[in-house]
C-alpha cells in the first residue's frame, strides 16, 4: 500500500504534465458546431413562423389557453436552440418545447421537428407521430414524399422549405396562403 | 431667381417591440437653380429623419441634417439614378451575428445566407505565418472611424497619429510617417507608393462598412506579394456587392473629426450585383489648432458578376478628392532658412480602377487575372524654398502626378496527391511626374518611369497528411534600378492536433529604392549657426539620391504557435529575429560654403545594418456567449549599426523611433442583443528619439440597436491621456501636435 502511494507521489508531476498535454491536445469541434447552431437557430425562426401561419383544429387543444407544444426529435444541443421559443406567444397561447424522446407520449405534440438524416429512422418516427393536428417538419431529402408536411432544403446556401399539401390536409392543418406562396409545393409519390 | 426643388424620399418602418413602432426616412433634396441661361443643380444635402412612436400615443422624432456632403452625394446620386430605375429586386442579408431569428419574417429568413465555418479560424489556423484577421464585426465594435486606427488592434502593428489626418503605421519596427517596409493592399491593389516608398493612408480611405475583413500578416510576405512586403502585409478585402444590397447610410457627429457615408446596392440581374458608395470625411483639428481642416470625398462602385459556376468577374472603381488647408512652415535654402508660417492649401485627386477575373478549372485548380490602374495628382501651394514666403502670394503651385498600371496572373493547381502549387507572373509600370523642378524636393527628370516584371512559384508539400506541410517558394522580380531580386522563403507547418499549430519560417525580402532615393533631391533639416565651427553661419541639409543605391535586404527567422486552449480560449504567439543588410544610410559630404549659409550634401547609401527581434502574443477569450475579451502584447528590440565605412551618425538612432512594448485589451460585451458596450485600451511605450512619453488610449463605445435597420453609437476616444504628444519625424510637420479627446455619435441606417 505504502509502496503504491510512494509510486503515485513520484508520478504526480508526470501525471500533471500528461493531464495538461491531454487538455491541450484534446480535439474540439467548436467551429463546425457554431455554424451548425446558426443553421438550427434559423430553423427555430422558421418553425416559429410556421406556427404563426398554421391553423390547428380546435379539438387538439384542451382549452383556449393551453400551450402549443413543439417537440424536437434531435440531440440535446438542437433542442436547446429551440428553447427560446418558450418566451413567445402564438395567438394568445404560450409555447412549450419538449425534447422528443422515450417519454414523448406524455405530451401531445402540435409541431414536431424531426432532425434526422436517416430516411428509415425519419420514416419510422413519422409513422409514429403522424395524425390529425400534428405538423411534421423535417430536414431530409424526400421527407415530404414520406408523408411529412414541411421539409427544409438548401438552395444557394440559403434555407428553403417545401410543403406537402396533401399531408397537411390529411392532418387537418390549414396552412395560410402566405406560407404556401413561399414554399415549393410537392406532391406525394403515388404508390 | 427661380428654383425648382425636388425631394426624394426613401423610408422604412417596422416594429421595435410590442406597441412601439419606428419610422425612418432619408430625404434627399435637389434644388435646380436657374442660372443665366440654364438650370443648374445645387445639392442641398440630405436628411435622416426617424421617429419612435407608440401607435397613437407618443411620438419622438430625431433629426440629423447634413449640409456639407454636397458634391460627393450629388455625384453618387446621379450615379445611382439609373440603377434605382433598373432595380429589380432588393434583398437584404443580415447574417452578421447569431440573433433571435424569431423576430424575422419568413421572407427575411429565406433571404439569409447560412454561415459557414468561420473563415477567420480557418485561414489563420492553417497558415504558416503570423496572421491576424480583423472582421467587420471587430471594425464596427472598435469604434474607430478611420482605417489606420482599426489596425491598432492587431499585434505587432504600431499606429500613431502624426499630422492632422496623417498616420504613422508600421509592423515590427521602423516606425515613421513614411514607413517604408509595409505593403498595403485593397482588394489586391497595392497602395504602396513607389515614389517615396510608403503608404498614403489618408487618401486611400474607404467606407469602413464596406470592409469584409483585414488580414494583417506580420513578417515578410515577399514570396507571394512581392517586393516591399518586408515587415508585413496588410490585405484589406472589401465585401462582395452581393453582400451590400439595399441601402446604408452612416452619419457621425463629432467634436473633431468624422465621416458620413451612403451606400446603395442593387441586383442588376441573376448573379450580377452592383454597389455604389460615397464617403465624406473631415479631419478637424484633432491634433493641431492651427490646422484648419482637411476634407475628403471618396466615392466608388463595385460590380460582382458570377458569369457561370466557374467564372467570377469583379470590377471596382474609385475616386477621391481631398482638400486641406492650414498654416505650414517650409525650410528655405537661403538664410534665414526657416520660413515664417503661412497659410497654404493642397488638393489631391486620384482614382483607380480594378478588374479581376477568377476561373475555376476543377476543385483543385483555379486561376485569376487582375488588372488595375491608379493615378493621383497633387497640387499644392508651396514655398519654393528659394525666397521667403511671408504670405500665401509667395507660394507657388507645385504639381505632381503619380500613376501605376499593373497586371497579374495567378494559377494554382494540385500536383499528385501531396503538392499544391501556386505560380504567377505580373508586370507593373509606374510613373512619377513633377512639373516644376525648382522646389525643395525635385526629380532629376521631369518624369521618372519604372518597369517591373515578376514571376513566383510556391509549392505546398504535404509531408505527412494533415500533420506536416512544407511550403517552399520564391519570387523573382526584375526592375531596371536594382536588376533581379530573388526572394525565397521556406516554411514548415506542423499540426499535431486539430487545435494546435506550430510553424517556422526563414525568408528573404527586399525593399526596392523609391524614385526619390534613385533620382530625387530633397532639402531638409536646419543646422544652427555655430554648430559646424565657432561662428559658422546657419546651414541646411540636402538629401541627394544615388544611382548606385541598392535594395534593402532582410533575412527573417520566425517561429509561431497557435492553440485553441479550450473551445472558448485561443492563443497565438509569434517570435521573430530579423537581420537587415544594406539599409539606407545618409552619408554627409563636406559642407559647401555659400555667402551667409552652407549646404551639407547628404547622399543616400546602403551602409546601415540592423537586427531586430521580438515577440507578439494575441489571445481571444469568449468568456460568456455575450462577452469576448481580446488582448495582444508586442515586444520589439531594434539594434541598428552603421558599417565601418559609413559616415552616417544619425540613422542608427532611428532604432529609438519604435516603441518597445505595446499592449491592447478589448472587451466586447453585449448587454442585451440590442445593446453593446465595448471598451478598448491601447498602451504604447515611450518613443525615446522624439521624447514622447508612453501613453494609454481608452476608447469606449456604446451601441444601441433599437431595431434591425438602425444602429446608434456613442464613442469616446483617447479618454485617458488628453493632449499627448503626436508622432513627428519630419521637418514638414505642422507645429507642436497634441492628440486630444474625440467624441463621436454615429448613426447607421439600413434601408
Amino acid at each position: 500500500m505504502t509502496e503504491l502511494t510512494l509510486q503515485l507521489k513520484k508520478l504526480r508531476p508526470a501525471l500533471g504534465v500528461v493531464l495538461c498535454v491531454f487538455v491541450w491536445l484534446c480535439p474540439h469541434e467548436l467551429r463546425a458546431q457554431s455554424a451548425q447552431t446558426n443553421e438550427q437557430s434559423m430553423k427555430a425562426g422558421f418553425v416559429y413562423n410556421f406556427a404563426l401561419f398554421a391553423e390547428w383544429p380546435a379539438k387538439v387543444f384542451k382549452d383556449i389557453r393551453s400551450p402549443l407544444a413543439i417537440c424536437i426529435a434531435a440531440d440535446k444541443a438542437t433542442v436547446q436552440v429551440f428553447e427560446p421559443l418558450t418566451t413567445k406567444k402564438i395567438l394568445g397561447r404560450s409555447v412549450a418545447v419538449h425534447a422528443f424522446g422515450d417519454n414523448a407520449t406524455r405530451y401531445p405534440c402540435h409541431i414536431i421537428y424531426i432532425d434526422s438524416k436517416n430516411k428509415a429512422e425519419a420514416a419510422e418516427l413519422l409513422h409514429l407521430v403522424s395524425g390529425p393536428g400534428v405538423l411534421t417538419i423535417g430536414d431530409l431529402e424526400g421527407f415530404c414524399q414520406l408523408g411529412g408536411i414541411v421539409n427544409f432544403y438548401h438552395e444557394n446556401n440559403k434555407l428553403r422549405f417545401e410543403i406537402n399539401t396533401d399531408a397537411a390536409r390529411r392532418a387537418d392543418i390549414k396552412l395560410s396562403s402566405q406560407l404556401l406562396k413561399l414554399a415549393k409545393i410537392v406532391k406525394e409519390e403515388k404508390p | 431667381m427661380t428654383e425648382l426643388v425636388v425631394h426624394l424620399y426613401k423610408s422604412t418602418s417596422g416594429k421595435l417591440f410590442p406597441r412601439a413602432y419606428f419610422f425612418c426616412q432619408l430625404k434627399i433634396s435637389l434644388v435646380f437653380r436657374k442660372n443665366v441661361r440654364h438650370y443648374q443643380p445645387v445639392f442641398r444635402g440630405f436628411m435622416y429623419d426617424w421617429c419612435l412612436c407608440e401607435r397613437g400615443s407618443m411620438y419622438l422624432p430625431f433629426f440629423i441634417h447634413h449640409q456639407n456632403a454636397q458634391k460627393a452625394y450629388l455625384m453618387l446620386f446621379v450615379f445611382c439614378l439609373p440603377l434605382l430605375a433598373a432595380k429589380s429586386a432588393l434583398s437584404e442579408t443580415d447574417t452578421k451575428r447569431t440573433t433571435d431569428f424569431t423576430t424575422y419574417s419568413l421572407e427575411e429568413l429565406m433571404d439569409m445566407e447560412l454561415v459557414s465555418a468561420s473563415k477567420k479560424s480557418q485561414t489563420a489556423h492553417e497558415s504558416a505565418s503570423a496572421v491576424y484577421v480583423i472582421t467587420q464585426e471587430d471594425i464596427r465594435r472598435s469604434g474607430a472611424v478611420n482605417l489606420p486606427e482599426v489596425l491598432r488592434m492587431a499585434p505587432g502593428i504600431v499606429v500613431e497619429r502624426a499630422d492632422p489626418g496623417a498616420f504613422a503605421v508600421t509592423s515590427r519596427g521602423f516606425l515613421g510617417k513614411y514607413a517604408n517596409k509595409l505593403l498595403v493592399m485593397i482588394d489586391g491593389r497595392s497602395i504602396y507608393s513607389p515614389s517615396f516608398s510608403g503608404v498614403l493612408w489618408t487618401y486611400n480611405d474607404i467606407l469602413l462598412e464596406n470592409i469584409e475583413r483585414i488580414e494583417v500578416i506580420r513578417g515578410p510576405g515577399a514570396t507571394l506579394w512581392g517586393a516591399n512586403a518586408v515587415n508585413g502585409v496588410i490585405n484589406i478585402i472589401t465585401k462582395n456587392a452581393k453582400d451590400m444590397q439595399g441601402g446604408l447610410g452612416v452619419a457621425t457627429v463629432s467634436n473633431q473629426e468624422g465621416y458620413d457615408g451612403l451606400r446603395y446596392g442593387v441586383k442588376l440581374k441573376e448573379n450580377m450585383y452592383l454597389t455604389a458608395y460615397g464617403k465624406y470625411m473631415h479631419f478637424g483639428n484633432v491634433i493641431n489648432d492651427k490646422f484648419d481642416d482637411r476634407r475628403q470625398k471618396n466615392m466608388g462602385a463595385r460590380l460582382d458578376w458570377d458569369m457561370t459556376d466557374r467564372d467570377k468577374l469583379f470590377v471596382s472603381a474609385q475616386s477621391y478628392d481631398s482638400d486641406d488647408s492650414g498654416r505650414t512652415t517650409h525650410p528655405l535654402v537661403l538664410p534665414p532658412l526657416v520660413n515664417p508660417e503661412v497659410n497654404s492649401s493642397a488638393t489631391i485627386r486620384g482614382g483607380n480602377f480594378l478588374s479581376r477575373w477568377d476561373h475555376t478549372f476543377s476543385p483543385t485548380s483555379d486561376m485569376s487575372l487582375k488588372i488595375y490602374y491608379s493615378s493621383q495628382k497633387t497640387r499644392a501651394e508651396r514655398a519654393t524654398g528659394y525666397r521667403p514666403a511671408r504670405d500665401s502670394s509667395d507660394l507657388r503651385d507645385d504639381v505632381s502626378r503619380e500613376s501605376a498600371a499593373d497586371i497579374d496572373f495567378q494559377h494554382s493547381f494540385a500536383l499528385g496527391g501531396s503538392n499544391s502549387i501556386v505560380w504567377g507572373c505580373g508586370s507593373r509600370y509606374s510613373r512619377l511626374y513633377k512639373q516644376d523642378r525648382n522646389f525643395y524636393f525635385t526629380l532629376e527628370h521631369e518624369t521618372e518611369r519604372q518597369k517591373l516584371y515578376n514571376f513566383f512559384v510556391q509549392d505546398d508539400l504535404v509531408l505527412a497528411p494533415e500533420r506536416l506541410h512544407l511550403i517552399l517558394g520564391s519570387k523573382f522580380e526584375y526592375n531596371a534600378y536594382t536588376q533581379l531580386e530573388v526572394q525565397p522563403s521556406i516554411r514548415l507547418l506542423y499540426t499535431p492536433s486539430q487545435n494546435q499549430t506550430f510553424w517556422a519560417a526563414v525568408s528573404r525580402a527586399t525593399r526596392t529604392p523609391s524614385f526619390l532615393e534613385e533620382k530625387g533631391r530633397i532639402l531638409s533639416g536646419y543646422i544652427n549657426p555655430g554648430s559646424l565651427y565657432p561662428l559658422s553661419p546657419p546651414g541646411t541639409v540636402e538629401l541627394q539620391s544615388s544611382n548606385n543605391i541598392e535594395s534593402e535586404d532582410l533575412i527573417a527567422y520566425e517561429l509561431g504557435h497557435r492553440m485553441q486552449l479550450t473551445p472558448r480560449l485561443s492563443l497565438d504567439t509569434a517570435l521573430f529575429y530579423n537581420v537587415y543588410n544594406r539599409l539606407r544610410s545618409l552619408e554627409p559630404s563636406a559642407p559647401q560654403l555659400h555667402p551667409g549659409y552652407f549646404i551639407v550634401p547628404v547622399q543616400a547609401d546602403n551602409n546601415m545594418k540592423g537586427r531586430t527581434y521580438g515577440a507578439e502574443v494575441a489571445a481571444n477569450w469568449q468568456v460568456l456567449p455575450q462577452w469576448r475579451l481580446q488582448g495582444t502584447y508586442s515586444y520589439l528590440r531594434m539594434n541598428l549599426k552603421p558599417e565601418k565605412k559609413s559616415r552616417d551618425t544619425t540613422s542608427e538612432y532611428d532604432e529609438d523611433l519604435s516603441p518597445e512594448n505595446t499592449f491592447t485589451l478589448r472587451s466586447l460585451y453585449s448587454i442585451t442583443p440590442s445593446l453593446e458596450c465595448d471598451i478598448s485600451l491601447y498602451f504604447m511605450d515611450e518613443i525615446k528619439r522624439l521624447n514622447n512619453p508612453s501613453h494609454t488610449d481608452l476608447t469606449l463605445r456604446l451601441g444601441w440597436k433599437p431595431c434591425k435597420n438602425l444602429m446608434v453609437e456613442g464613442i469616446g476616444s483617447n479618454l485617458i491621456d488628453n493632449k499627448y504628444k503626436a508622432f513627428r519625424d519630419d521637418v514638414y510637420a505642422r507645429g507642436d501636435n497634441k492628440v486630444r479627446r474625440i467624441f463621436y455619435c454615429r448613426m447607421t441606417v439600413e434601408f
